[in-house]
């Protein structure tokens, strides 16, 4: 009987010392998935992963929108495939993150997304107090109202005149801020009702629960043109309450990253100024337009392999997702949205989407 | 050697050193967790710029808010009050109409007319499968569907309803309300005094007394009095604490150190002599446990700790660590501002009668083609005030049902069959014989339901009402300081669900001792 | 006999319905208020602004939101597993044997009545409010021209029914289940549906054509339906076998981790890895349980008895802070749950083997799920996770009151302990976990919990509330089973103590399955709570089941435009919901009443 024990106790202790076996190797695979991330910029973190995590909204049409098989389309969708396709030349290695307006600046910080393209303000607290940095401006808006002409309001209207109203928006962290301020700077006080999502303000404005809605001008403009079956809703007041500079944001302290972002917005813009598109893009006159030659990795691409992309980055971006004007009218101009005129127009047209050159 | 090693065997095994080693570790381990995790909290904090701060209770966040005590909150306090009340508003009025509805919905499950009987079993299995989220969206609907109210005249209405909200006519507060509400409360005190002396009297003389019409006449003739003036008297009140406010402005901080410290010395020291007290005669005299000297220790150690905080340097170190700030005692710190408050409200000066009541009105904003229902007279709801208490009161009401169900099928059928043959009707049956008795069963999970109520009312954050969620989420929205916002929630509701669980627990007390 | 049938009929309402003035007055009220209840949601659904097919057109985004269509086939997998598993039940736990023609036309009969009444008491108009000047419009929806075909087909059907009714024939209620089965069958495939067509600008065809259901709906549905109908016959078929009974029982427990690790996953298995580290540790653990449970009443070995449990604590313990692969982990500690009843219960041949079967069973199914639980996901999907919608409702549930389940054992152990230091610190997390909403919960793992998790470790927002959940519910669970605990009477206490069980044993072996017993009707009634109650996350932005309805298609404006057709939706999603709650709370009810636990 003693045999038995011993025996027992040996086939114990064998296991036990092949478990420890097993453990080491283990242990090792594990330390370096888990603990390598530090000390790795975020380009490095984002090629071994594979994708590319992009912050984008809930849910706000023609910037972020979700089909009926569940696949995103929208404006800043657009920019996530184009940031994705300059890094891996295939614009579908994104996950998108919908995150509402209150855990964005988290979750960036957290390193839960590497981008943010989530129609964010840039503004100055935005920039220096959380962390974060803003890339270059890709849809310039602002704040404005929407009432119907059958109440009284018209073009002319101004803030002064919604004094008593009950006033819609959307819960952001600027919009209900921006409409107190100036309310309150025009002497009258409004009861304002905030909501999670704009569709949810609309439809308390189409029922009639609130007098007015407010939030920026290209969510306004798009519901009305969709929404707007009798021509009777009016924009006001016409220089928007507030501007609001929408493009990418970053984590800071990570130029490499900032850079690839930035010229990847850029390149579109620099596209379109040639009128370079995702149709001609593999006829262009690269010898006529060195500069195009530079940015499309003709010229042995120096400038992007220096920036850890390879040399065709953007010719990619453009022939996957297309230039500005392409990204813009895609999505924007069902909804009513033009460039023709506005802010958003190229700078040689008086707008202000520029670009600085690629040398 | 061998004595020695026997010794410390024998002092492991034993089992009361046992029982505090495990503890103690356990204690340890969870302090280092806790420890790590604030550790880590405030470098990740410290690494996105966002320093914990109670900072911005005092600061302006510039937001309005769309109805509650400040639409226009001047500070982040302000504007957590105002949330705070709204959600009280819905809890308080919540937890009567649903304990209201409910009892009818009970009542009208155990019905004999067959078509009441299964409206109400339809519609319980209809409101308790369908997530309450989804209800109150579903009340938001309903009410953004009824036309606008611009199409409707301007005017006095009784009751109204438009996409805009609902209007009813509504008894409203004039400036001597609160005076004749705290009047009135003493005037229940007395006529229930009545009442007892009353019977007091029948069951001394064993003659007639009519304790019920006694006490019904001391209540009706003081509440006539004091609606015409006579709730003044409770000015004195306001009088004395007028004198008290100004006796306290003159007192230095350090006052309320003192009286803070001794306060809780003393709560410590009773709550020690009551250990010791317990075991002093009987079988137990003298024989504490390991468990009662650890009672006794705790006790004085957080007496000690308490004191500590408010004087000691460790405790403003400690205090500076959980504020962010040194606790500091000035005068205006709240005893002086609470009776000055109170002196205020119960002014001897005001006069009239406390309430108005008032018909609903329509009106004009401005100039506009627009148009509100006052605030001034009547009542008016807003769609997410509308929504939200609907959703509650009828989800809450469904479950309360359920109680009162099985609380009034747990009074044992003998007894209705008791009345029924003393030739009480069903009415009186109910109301004198069963119900006194289910509401004993009925109460505990009464107080249960009432807890998820004030819970529940947190969902007005889908429909846009400003409730004490909604609130804090714009706020640190505004400010990023997520973590004191969501602390202040949790003493906020812990607060709620305690007085609301000690209010119950009251009555399940009161009940049960006249059970004997 | 018909006119003695009449009299009866007419005592009865008059008793039921108008036994005395109050309630013959309560009768007309209530009478009128479903009425228009009725009326009002007909108009609502029927007014022709509604725009029905943004649900349908939907379904897709609804149920499994961006899954790949490549893989649909998992999908099917899993829902048909679940049909299979609900037909077994049904018929396992059928209790009516027989049934007679003339029953079933009677509750046939009192449907078509029923839908008779409706039909004719249905609107006329419904109310359209207009968007532009706020007033109300009638629009004409079901004329009364339109009803007449409808109320003649029903009568006709009526009037078979009364005549098949005189004929006597009675049949095994099987029969009639699958026949009843079969219906939806033939409804797949020759209804038609309106679809959404877009012409070649991309613009809405209007009015919408009306389409046969698409192949890849209808085929797999078909299949899904008919092995529930053969599950069923099975399931009637081994009605008396007791062993089989518990068998799907325990396969429900079982069935969602199956689905969510392995089938809905994909996961990607090393097959290397496998053979060089699982295989053996898994053999391994094997051998020793099996060992354990055979030597361990052994009188020579019962000595080490004690030693060996130390050394198996102190592994454990150890292994847990060690970067060791979880299956060591998880089976140190399965070990150590046997190894500490295994003396109490392995006295006999007949405990021997039913432990060793329990053991064999519990080892493999935890290897089994953890391989595939811990691999990270194999499906690819385009720009999102894998679960989303009605599916991501589903984990949120089951997974919510799967993890909350042990903790919430641990918690109400711990707030019933005598040690006061573990009662107090239990009792605390209890009831501060309850004080506060869910919500404000939610809202802690949305933006608050990522500050407090160290750097390089980060968790997708579904495993955060997942968490919290699990602490939640667990918080609520606690208390169920303290109520569970506290009813267990003092002289098993003292029994347990008389024949030298240790606190260990006394409670798993003693106390647990006592207070299990009456927690598991609250099981599923935990589940539902879970269901109703992860529709929550919406407001923290994830993508479940009502978020799609709310924010998803009221947004949508490429290529179809559904805005502003939120409502048609909300009560798309009620329904939904109300569907399976109740379904689930029925079905529950019923089981709970032939088990016999509810009582007590």
């Amino acid at each position: 009987m003693n045999k038995k024990a011993i025996v027992f106790l040996l086939v114990f202790a064998m296991v036990i010392v092949a478990c420890g076996d097993t453990t080491e190797e283990a242990a090792v695979e594990a330390t370096e998935e888990e603990h390598d991330h530090e000390g790795e910029s975020t380009l490095e973190q984002v090629q071994e992963r594979g994708f590319l995590k992009c912050g984008v909204s809930t849910g706000a049409t023609g910037f972020t929108e979700v089909g009926d098989d569940g696949s995103y389309s929208g404006f800043d969708v657009d920019y996530c495939y184009a940031v994705a396709a300059a890094i891996f030349g295939d614009y579908s290695k994104v996950e998108f993150k919908q995150l509402t307006s209150a855990e964005r600046f988290t979750a960036l910080s957290a390193g839960e997304i590497d981008v943010l393209i989530r129609n964010t303000t840039w503004t100055q607290s935005r920039d220096t107090e959380l962390g974060n940095d803003f890339g270059p401006t890709t849809y310039y808006d602002g704040q404005q109202l929407m009432g119907r002409v059958a109440d009284g309001l018209s073009n002319s209207s101004t803030v002064a005149d919604i004094d008593g109203l009950r006033v819609c928006t959307n819960a952001g962290t600027t919009t209900e801020k921006n409409i107190t301020e100036r309310v309150g700077l025009a002497g009258g006080t409004i009861q304002l009702i905030t909501v999670e999502a704009f569709s949810e303000a609309i439809d308390k404005f189409i029922a009639g629960e609130c007098d007015i809605v407010t939030t920026d001008g290209s969510g306004l403009v798009g519901r009305r043109a969709v929404n707007d079956a009798l021509n009777d809703w009016v924009i006001f007041p016409t220089s928007p309450i507030s501007k609001e500079p929408l493009g990418p944001t970053y984590r800071s302290n990570d130029s490499q990253w900032a850079d690839i972002i930035n010229w990847t917005v850029y390149a579109t813009i620099i596209a379109d100024e040639y009128g370079v598109t995702a149709a001609n893009v593999d006829s262009a006159d690269l010898e006529a337009n060195p500069e195009l030659g530079r940015l499309f990795g003709a010229n042995d691409g120096e400038l992007q392999t220096k920036m850890g992309l390879s040399a065709d980055a953007y010719y990619q971006v453009i022939k996957q997702v297309g230039n500005y004007d392409e990204i813009f009218s895609r999505n924007l101009n069902p909804l009513g949205l033009y460039r023709e005129g506005g802010d958003n127009d190229r700078w040689a047209d008086g707008g202000l989407i520029y670009a600085p050159p690629a040398r | 050697m061998v004595k020695l090693l026997s010794k410390i065997g024998a002092f492991f095994r034993n089992v009361v050193v046992l029982k505090w080693a495990v503890q103690f570790i356990f204690l340890g381990g969870l302090i280092a967790i806790i420890f790590n995790y604030l550790n880590i909290a405030v470098g990740n904090l410290a690494n996105t710029n966002i320093a914990f701060s109670w900072g911005f209770l005092g600061e302006t966040p510039g937001v309005s808010i769309a109805e509650g005590l400040y639409t226009l909150p001047k500070s982040g306090l302000q504007m957590l009050q105002t949330g705070m009340l709204n959600m009280l508003r819905i809890t308080v009025t919540g937890i009567v109409a649903a304990t209201f509805f409910g009892t009818i919905l009970g009542i009208a499950r155990l019905s004999n007319n067959y078509i009441v009987e299964k409206t109400a079993t339809s519609l319980l299995e209809v409101v308790r499968n369908v997530p309450l989220l989804v209800q109150i969206l579903f009340f938001q609907a309903l009410i953004l569907s009824l036309p606008r109210l611009e199409v409707y005249d301007v005017g006095s209405v009784l009751f109204h309803a438009s996409s805009k909200g609902v209007a009813l006519s509504w008894p409203n507060r004039q400036d001597g309300a609160w005076m004749f509400m705290l009047y009135f409360l003493i005037t229940l005190y007395i006529s229930n005094r009545v009442y007892k002396q009353r019977v007091k009297l029948l069951e001394e003389q064993g003659r007639e007394t009519k304790p019920f019409l006694w006490s019904l006449l001391t209540l009706v003739i003081l509440f006539a009095i004091g609606w015409y003036g006579g709730y003044r008297i409770v000015g004195i009140i306001g009088f004395v604490s007028g004198f008290i406010s100004q006796g306290l402005e003159v007192l230095p901080g350090i006052f309320y150190q003192i009286l803070l410290s001794v306060l809780a010395g003393y709560l410590s020291f009773i709550s020690v002599r009551k250990q010791i007290n317990s075991k002093r005669s009987g079988e137990l005299q003298g024989k504490y446990s390991d468990d009662d000297y650890f009672k006794m220790i705790i006790t004085i150690v957080i007496a000690i700790v308490f004191i500590a905080l408010m004087f000691a340097p460790i405790g403003q170190g400690i205090s500076k660590f959980l504020v962010g700030d040194e606790l500091t005692f000035k005068s205006d710190w709240g005893l002086p501002q609470f009776f000055g408050g109170i002196s205020n409200a119960l002014d001897w000066s005001i006069t009239g009668v406390p309430y108005e009541l008032n018909m609903a009105e329509i009106e004009q904003v401005g100039t506009t083609k627009f148009k509100k229902y006052s605030t001034e007279v009547g009542k008016s709801l807003t769609v997410g005030y509308f929504a939200t208490w609907l959703g509650v009161v009828i989800y809450t009401a469904i479950f309360i049902s359920e109680i009162v169900r099985a609380g009034i099928m747990a009074v044992s059928k003998g007894q209705s069959e008791a009345g029924l043959s003393l030739g009480l009707r069903r009415s009186s049956l109910l109301r004198l014989i069963v119900l006194p008795q289910a509401v004993r069963i009925m109460l505990p999970p009464m107080g249960n339901q009432y807890l998820n109520l004030a819970k529940n009312t947190s969902l007005g954050i889908a429909v846009g009402f400003p409730e004490v969620v909604a609130v804090g989420q714009t706020l640190y929205n505004q400010e990023g300081q997520t973590l004191p916002v969501f602390l202040i929630w949790m003493i906020f509701f812990s607060t709620v669900s305690l007085t609301l669980s000690s209010i119950v627990n009251y009555y399940n007390r009161k009940l049960k001792i006249v059970e004997r | 006999m018909m006119n003695i049938d009449i009299k009866k009929q007419t005592r009865v309402i008059k008793e039921n319905l108008f036994s005395s003035p109050v309630s013959t007055l309560l009768t007309f009220i209530t009478s009128y208020i479903m009425i228009s209840f009725f009326r009002g949601m007909f108009g609502f659904a029927t007014a022709p602004d509604k725009d029905w097919l943004s649900v349908l057109n939907n379904m897709q985004l609804y149920m499994v939101q961006a899954y790949p269509e490549s893989d649909f086939i998992r999908i099917w997998i899993c829902v048909g597993l679940g049909f299979i598993f609900s037909g077994l039940s049904v018929g396992l736990w059928e209790t009516e044997e027989k049934t007679s023609l003339s029953k079933l036309c009677l509750t046939f009969s009192k449907i078509v009545s029923g839908i008779i009444f409706l039909t004719i008491i249905a609107p006329t108009t419904s109310v359209v409010v207009s968007t532009a000047t706020g007033i109300r419009e009638q629009v004409d929806v079901f004329s009364y021209a339109e009803r007449i075909p409808l109320l003649s087909i029903l009568l006709g059907l009526l009037v078979v029914f009364f005549l098949i009714s005189k004929i006597n024939l009675s049949f095994n209620k099987s029969l009639l289940v699958s026949i009843y089965l079969l219906v939806p069958i033939i409804l797949l495939w020759i209804m038609k549906i309106p679809t959404i067509q877009l012409d070649a600008d991309n613009q809405r065809v209007f009015p919408d054509p009306l389409m046969p259901i698409a192949n890849s709906t209808k085929i797999p549905w078909t299949l899904i339906w008919i092995s529930f109908v053969v599950a069923y016959l099975v399931g009637v078929y081994f009605k008396n076998k007791k062993q089989f009974k518990n068998a799907v029982s325990i396969s429900w427990v079982l069935l969602p981790l199956l689905i969510f690790s392995w089938i809905f996953k994909k996961p990607l298995i090393d097959l290397n890895e496998l053979i060089r580290n699982d295989i053996p540790v898994f053999i391994g653990f094997l051998l020793i349980g099996v060992l354990t449970i055979y030597f361990i009443n052994n009188k020579i070995v019962e000595k080490f008895y004690s030693y060996y449990l130390g050394l198996l604590v102190v592994v454990t313990i150890a292994s847990l802070f060690l970067k060791v692969i979880l299956l060591v982990k998880a089976a140190l500690l399965l070990l150590l749950l046997f190894s500490v009843i295994i003396p109490a219960v392995s006295t006999s041949a007949k405990g021997k083997r039913s432990l060793t079967i329990v053991w064999v069973v519990s080892l493999t199914t935890t290897a089994f799920l953890l391989e595939g639980g811990t691999s990270t996901t194999q499906i690819v999907v385009p720009g999102s996770s894998i679960f989303g919608g009605f599916s991501l409702t589903w984990l949120l549930a089951i997974f919510g009151t799967y993890v909350s389940f042990p903790l919430g054992v641990l918690l109400a152990l711990g707030r019933n302990s005598s040690l006061p230091i573990i009662k107090g610190v239990c009792t605390g997390i209890i009831e501060l976990v309850r004080s506060v909403p869910y919500i404000t919960w939610l809202f802690f793992a949305s933006v608050t919990m990522a500050v407090f998790l160290p750097d390089g470790v980060e968790f997708n927002l579904i495993v955060r509330v997942l968490i919290v959940t699990a602490f939640f519910s667990g918080a609520y669970f606690a208390e169920n089973i303290r109520g569970g605990l506290q009813s267990i009477p003092k002289g098993q206490f003292e029994a347990a103590d008389a024949i030298g069980m240790n606190t260990v044993q006394k409670t798993s072996l003693i106390v647990l399955p006592q207070a299990l017993r009456a927690i598991v009707p609250t099981l599923v009634s935990s589940i539902i709570t879970s269901f109703k109650d992860s529709s929550l996350v919406t407001i923290i932005g994830l993508f479940d089941f009502l978020t799609i309805g709310r924010m998803v298609i009221g947004n949508q404006s490429i290529p179809i435009n559904f805005i502003g057709h939120d409502r048609e939706n909300l009560l798309f999603i009620a329904f939904v919901y109300w569907v399976f709650t109740f379904t689930l709370s029925r079905r529950s009810m019923k089981f709970e009443k032939r088990l016999g636990l509810g009582e007590r």
